[in-house]
């Protein structure tokens, strides 16, 4: 069963509730675009035009941004398998066929995209590095989107540096950065790791500390593998 | 009058809905961000935790440059992914999963529905298949 609820506009963002069952138990579903400030839809604009290959946590807005400004090479990875097929299908019209979308199986998912039994073992393995693991080369700009976060973030960190990336021009984009959610979701953790060098309202990008090693990084994924934020 | 009051029930409803689901939607959102504490510490990692250190320490060790670190972190979380499926070997093996034993398979498994996740796909698709 999969009864579409009731949409509204609410905090510059779309809202889909859906009504559906698993397990004989009735889940009302909410699903939302995320719509970004127009403050981060110019910023993240920006540094998408200016970027050769972009690697996404969570799609949505940004993925039709990357395919407006043109990126050639682009690659996302989202939980929820409807999602991602709207994701595809809505590129199609910008010529960007060669974008590659990966289902993250993290099991059944409620509200905000959340597993609903979150230890089940395999969900790292799924979201965090199964989706990078087979891209050969580094990207330009990362953005961390989807659950996840701060070890999303590691990972695609280290993929980079894995993959021979010049870590002074890489970027690593984290989306609802702004207080307080920021140490509630413990997001400040990466400030360890990285520096921020832009900033809008909801949108830090940060690049890896020239001091930070991939030992540092590593220790921070793994603290974090299972905090859903 | 009463005709026209009728006719403006539900404009107001269409006005008035979305705003109380988008209330009930920051309330969600607020009652999220106070529930930070997702980490499940029943999470199969917990027991694993800084076993990555002792391999990074070894492989360092060995001249294993950083660069490797993505590598490891994959295989660290390919081993937590497969833990659970050890465990059931190593239950198996002491005979103490008696209730995850494997089935046979028969034809007296197959749905009276049909072929079971072939149902929706129509004669004609198979046929081009």
């Amino acid at each position: 069963m999969n009864i579409f609820f009731h949409l509204s506009l609410n905090n510059n963002a779309f809202h889909f509730f859906f009504l559906t069952q698993y397990n004989n138990i009735i889940i009302l579903k909410h699903i939302t675009t995320k719509l970004k400030s127009h403050q981060d839809r110019e910023l993240l604009g920006r540094l998408y035009h200016d970027a050769n290959s972009v690697f996404e946590f969570g799609v949505g807005e940004s993925t039709l941004i990357a395919a407006h400004v043109g990126v050639p090479r682009y690659s996302g990875v989202d939980s929820d398998a409807n999602w991602i097929a709207k994701a595809r299908e809505s590129v199609l019209p910008h010529n960007m066929s060669q974008y590659r979308f990966t289902f993250a199986d993290i099991g059944p998912t409620k509200m905000f995209g959340r597993a609903i039994q979150t230890n089940v073992s395999k969900i790292p393995l799924s979201y965090q590095s199964t989706p990078l693991y087979s891209e050969m080369e580094a990207f330009d700009v990362y953005l961390v989107d989807g659950r996840y976060r701060v070890a999303c973030a590691c990972s695609s960190m280290l993929h980079a540096i894995s993959r021979h990336a010049n870590m002074s021009t890489v970027l690593f984009g984290v989306h609802d950065w702004s207080t307080p959610m920021t140490s509630k979701r413990d997001y400040d953790k990466l400030l360890a790791i990285g520096t921020i060098v832009h900033k809008s309202t909801k949108l830090a990008v940060l690049q890896v500390r020239s001091n930070v090693t991939a030992i540092d990084i590593a220790q921070i994924w793994e603290e974090n593998i299972w905090s859903t934020w | 009058m009463m005709a026209g009051r009728r006719r403006m029930i539900p404009i107001l409803l269409w006005m008035t809905v979305p705003f109380f689901l988008g209330t009930v939607v920051r309330l969600i959102q607020f009652h999220s961000s106070t529930h930070a504490d997702d980490y499940d510490n029943d999470s199969p990692s917990r027991s694993r935790v800084s076993s990555l250190s002792r391999q990074v320490s070894k492989r360092s060790g060995e001249g294993g440059g950083e660069n490797d670190m993505f590598e490891m972190m994959h295989q660290h979380l390919y081993d937590i992914a497969h833990q659970s499926r050890s465990n059931n070997e190593n239950e198996a093996a002491a005979g103490t999963n008696n209730d995850k034993e494997r089935k046979k398979y028969t034809l007296d498994a197959v749905p009276k529905s049909g072929g079971g996740l072939l149902d929706d796909v129509s004669a004609v698709e198979l046929v081009h298949c």
